[in-house]
């Protein structure tokens, strides 16, 4: 039985009662339609679904319930990928990892970059979601649960590339710190053991959040999972705690969400300097400077808000969501990519001169070699830096799908040989100059990094049709807490803060 | 323990559920606790229903549990990175065994992480959750209906209960046995 | 009873102290005339691995020790020199505090240890490591017939994926101090001598213990001419090299 019918059948029976467009008690729509009101036009741009809970309810479940012949096309696709990526894996583990190109003494190749652009990527989920929730942006609402899916599949993406990249796979488990007869214990002095720490504390946090967050959403699906007789409902029902929406849940549920916000603050850039602490804190020429935590921080932050909206506009095509995410919320991500795309070129700015200015041989060294790839550095600093921000100042820009689609795409590929050059060449030019060699990855560092990227849209094809995409219980909140209030011609958009 | 009667009456208005949740109370005295709204949607603590004191109880203790957690896992960092590093006494890098920095980076991680659990646990403790029994609810209210849920000690006060959120506009009634 | 504070001090540092060995090798520049002899002793005693051409070529090679040649002035008037480079046992080693599972550390004779069985493959001492002389096995070792006849049985052969480096010689440490032991001495010059040393034609490499004054080593790390490799990065080696440059080997 599909979700419209049983839509009807109830209606037949008399039992919703058929108005549930007063629930809301929304002021009149109508008057955001004026066309004087500028600001209220890009509120509402769009056909209002905000009016009928019900309807927001299915309309936004629908991706969830709903699957298309294309649909699995694209995840065999997907899984085609991956597969191809396990097996350059398995016989990468089987046979050593001298399938990868790294060698003598450029230890860390493009898994170690992929690593750092996957953490990176999950920067923005957890930290643009506990950011906004906290200054209680309204903007934020349909967003959220897209972002944190984001920060919890990068990361569990990311999670793979050390153990991908570790000599004995079969071994990796000593940095467990499990006490047992063989005596072995982690060094909690080693960077790499922070760093193990961190990405494990990072993903349960986030798995926390991005689960907290979602458990209304799991009860209203789990609702419709039950009234249609869905497969689902078997794991819903598990997973919605038997949450009930009394204002008592709530008003514990609303605290939980302010500690978990804070603490995944605290959690999120100590995570990613913890990653960029495993290069700062080696002796390496151009690896051992002050700069790189926070200059990792913001990088990481500009990459994920980059994909974010890389993933907005995704989901708004794919499943019609273009009323939920709408024009205005990229426009305001742009705004905050704009911001974040002026830090990170200071950083960038900052790094290059005080090598440039001193010119300690060593140093200069690196960076020399790092300019011997131009065209790479032409592309961070066009994707990174000039031409996003040159780009993100115009509003008609921000609010153009398509440029706002291949632009954040260009900041992601910018990011990623950013990545590259920082882990790369400055191993190959080492303090030891007999030492000195290129690097180039091999087939099968192309082929797993490929995979991981399959890896990641795969996980989150998943999540689609398993958990609500959309932040529905956030959404009606802010419907709830906010009205309008009319100076003039104008009408104006409140929200009720506490 | 003796058994309790609940109604639940659903409404479909802010205005129409704020009228109701007084008379009840003053009908029967009912505790703060033994009354309740359910909303698909977070209101502002006391929009809908006058239950500020028992929430402010609450929320005035569910700190302690990230904040005791935390303290706790201040000392499991300490212990695995400082402490076993101590006990474990393996020299590397010229560097003591107990050292600081690296111990302060661990203990650091393991505070927060103990600081979600706490939060987690925070919110499984004073939700009363996981609940998966049959517990008076109607899948109306994911759709955007309120519910007054009342827990009231005989069969005379549920009927009574029943009338009067019929009368103050309940659209729908749903009685039940020991589901508050 | 110790305070908390004077047991970490004497636990973490002072080894000199408290230990009869601290061993260190000296290597002449001057003698050095870059045959390689050692490189070969090093490879068949600690069963190093043979990679083949292709490997090399891709900067695969295992050598523990390896002779670098650096070439000095423009044609025609060059010269050339040359560096056994091999683990230069640091003092505050930078490869070991960074790895996570303990696989590399300080042992109390001055030594830096490389445990292979506890060694994950991180390959961050790789990365952290100033003089490049951590090598990683990329792929099993292959020693077809009849070269498994010559694998040295003191020495265990590594397993892929593992790092292994210069250990100067550990089997041949503890052997010589055995036998001093069971002869009731402490180890003297020439009691130990590691591969490189024994092969070294021109006796360019001298082994000992630093701790003993009258030793060779002693008095040649205090002559001078002494020198350690990047001495900016505060590794403290326990291998010294002796200034070269008076003697044009090829020129």
């Amino acid at each position: 039985m599909s979700l419209d019918d049983n839509v009807k059948r109830s209606a037949d029976a008399g039992v919703a009662g058929g108005h549930h467009g007063d629930v809301m008690a929304l002021p009149e729509i109508e008057s955001f339609r004026d066309p004087e009101t500028k600001a209220a036009k890009a509120h509402y741009d769009d056909a209002d679904i905000y009016r009928d809970e019900k309807g927001f309810n299915e309309h936004t479940l629908r991706p969830m319930f709903f699957t298309t012949k294309s649909y699995f096309i694209f995840t065999l696709a997907l899984g085609l990928v991956m597969a191809q990526g396990l097996g350059f894996f398995v016989y990468q583990t089987f046979v050593g990892l001298g399938m990868a190109g790294i060698h003598e003494p450029v230890y860390w190749g493009a898994y170690i970059a992929t690593f750092v652009f996957w953490v990176g990527m999950s920067h923005s989920g957890t930290i643009v979601s506990s950011i906004l929730r906290l200054t209680q942006a309204n903007w934020r609402r349909p967003i959220l649960r897209a972002a944190e899916a984001m920060t919890a599949f990068s990361l569990m993406v990311a999670g793979l590339f050390p153990l991908i990249h570790v000599g004995r796979l079969w071994r990796a488990y000593y940095m467990v710190p499990l006490p047992s007869q063989r005596m072995l214990w982690p060094n909690f002095k080693s960077p790499l053991m922070w760093d193990f720490c961190a990405i494990n504390i990072y993903l349960t946090g986030s798995m926390t959040f991005l689960y907290i967050g979602l458990l209304p959403d799991l009860a209203v699906a789990r609702d419709k999972a039950i009234a249609m007789g869905n497969w689902r409902r078997h794991y819903l029902k598990v997973l919605a705690l038997g949450w009930r929406g009394s204002h008592r849940e709530w008003s514990v549920y609303n605290k939980c969400s302010l500690f978990l916000a804070v603490i995944i603050l605290l959690i999120a850039p100590s995570v990613h300097t913890i990653v960029s602490w495993d290069f700062a804190m080696t002796m390496t020429p151009g690896w051992h400077t002050t700069i790189f935590g926070p200059y990792f921080v913001v990088g990481a932050i500009y990459s994920g808000i980059a994909a974010v909206i890389t993933l907005m506009i995704t989901l708004r095509i794919l499943f019609n969501l273009d009323d939920v995410i709408r024009k205005f919320h990229i426009d305001a991500l742009g705004k905050l990519l704009l911001v974040i795309a002026i830090i990170w070129t200071y950083f960038y700015f900052c790094e290059f001169i005080t090598n440039w200015y001193s010119h300690k041989p060593e140093e200069w060294e690196v960076m020399a070699w790092q300019g011997h790839r131009f065209p790479y550095h032409l592309m961070v600093m066009l994707g990174g830096s000039c031409l996003t921000i040159f780009c993100l100042s115009w509003r008609r820009f921000r609010s153009c799908m398509p440029c706002m689609f291949a632009l954040t795409l260009l900041v992601n590929c910018g990011m990623y040989i950013e990545r590259y050059l920082i882990v790369v060449p400055i191993l190959s030019r080492r303090d030891n100059p007999f030492m000195w060699t290129d690097y180039t990855p091999t087939i099968t560092e192309v082929g797993i990094i490929v995979a991981s990227f399959a890896y990641f849209i795969f996980l989150y094809a998943i999540f689609i049709k398993l958990f609500p995409i959309v932040t529905m219980a956030d959404v009606k909140e802010g419907v709830i807490v906010s009205g309008d209030v009319r100076l003039g011609r104008h009408a104006v958009r409140v929200q009720v803060k506490e | 323990m003796s058994d309790h009667y609940t109604v639940l009456g659903l409404y479909r208005k802010v205005e129409t559920i704020t009228k109701a949740g007084d008379p009840i109370r003053e009908a029967f005295g009912v505790k703060d606790g033994d009354i309740e709204v359910l909303s698909s949607a977070a209101y502002p603590d006391g929009a809908l229903l006058d239950d500020k004191e028992l929430l402010h109880q609450v929320e005035s203790r569910q700190f302690l549990f990230p904040f005791l957690m935390g303290f706790v896992g201040f000392g499991a960092g300490v212990i695995l990175a400082g402490g076993t590093g101590y006990i474990m006494n393996l020299i590397v890098g010229g560097k003591s065994p107990f050292t600081y920095a690296p111990t302060g980076v661990i203990t650091y991680e393991f505070t927060l992480l103990f600081g979600v659990i706490g939060s987690v646990l925070s919110l499984l403790y004073y939700a009363g959750l996981p609940n998966w029994t049959d517990r008076a609810y109607d899948p109306e209210v994911a759709d955007g209906a309120l519910g007054l849920l009342v827990k009231v000690y005989s069969k005379e006060d549920q009927e009574k209960a029943a009338k009067i959120m019929e009368d103050y506009g309940a659209y729908k009634i749903k009685k039940g046995v020991n589901d508050f | 009873m110790r305070t908390l504070k004077e047991s970490i001090k004497v636990k973490s540092f002072n080894y000199k102290k408290h230990n009869d060995y601290s061993w260190s090798m000296i290597i002449d520049l001057d003698r050095c005339n870059g045959c390689g002899a050692c490189v070969i002793g090093c490879q068949a005693e600690n069963n190093v691995a043979t990679v083949g051409e292709e490997e090399v070529g891709k900067k695969r090679n295992m050598h523990w020790l390896r002779i670098e040649r650096y070439i000095e002035g423009e044609y025609p008037h060059v010269k050339v020199r040359f560096l056994p480079m091999m683990c230069q046992h640091c003092a505050q080693a930078p490869c070991e505090s960074v790895c996570p599972v303990y696989a590399t550390y300080h042992n109390p004779e001055g030594l830096n240890v490389q445990v292979y069985n506890r060694c994950i493959g991180t390959r961050f001492c790789g990365n952290n490591c100033p003089y490049s002389v951590r090598y990683f096995n990329w792929f099993d070792s292959s020693f077809p017939e009849p070269v498994n006849n010559q694998l040295n049985p003191d020495v265990s052969v590594r397993e892929r994926g593992v790092m292994e480096k210069c250990s100067l010689c550990m089997q041949r440490i503890r052997r010589g101090k055995d036998t001093a032991k069971d002869e009731g001495r402490e180890v003297q010059d020439g009691d130990i001598q590691p591969a490189c040393a024994q092969t070294c034609p021109t006796g360019a490499i001298t082994f000992g213990n630093i701790n003993d004054h009258e030793s060779k080593v002693y008095k040649m790390a205090h002559s001078g001419r002494a020198i350690s490799l990047f001495e900016e990065k505060g590794t403290h080696p326990a291998v010294k090299y002796l200034k070269g440059g008076t003697n044009d080997v090829i020129g």
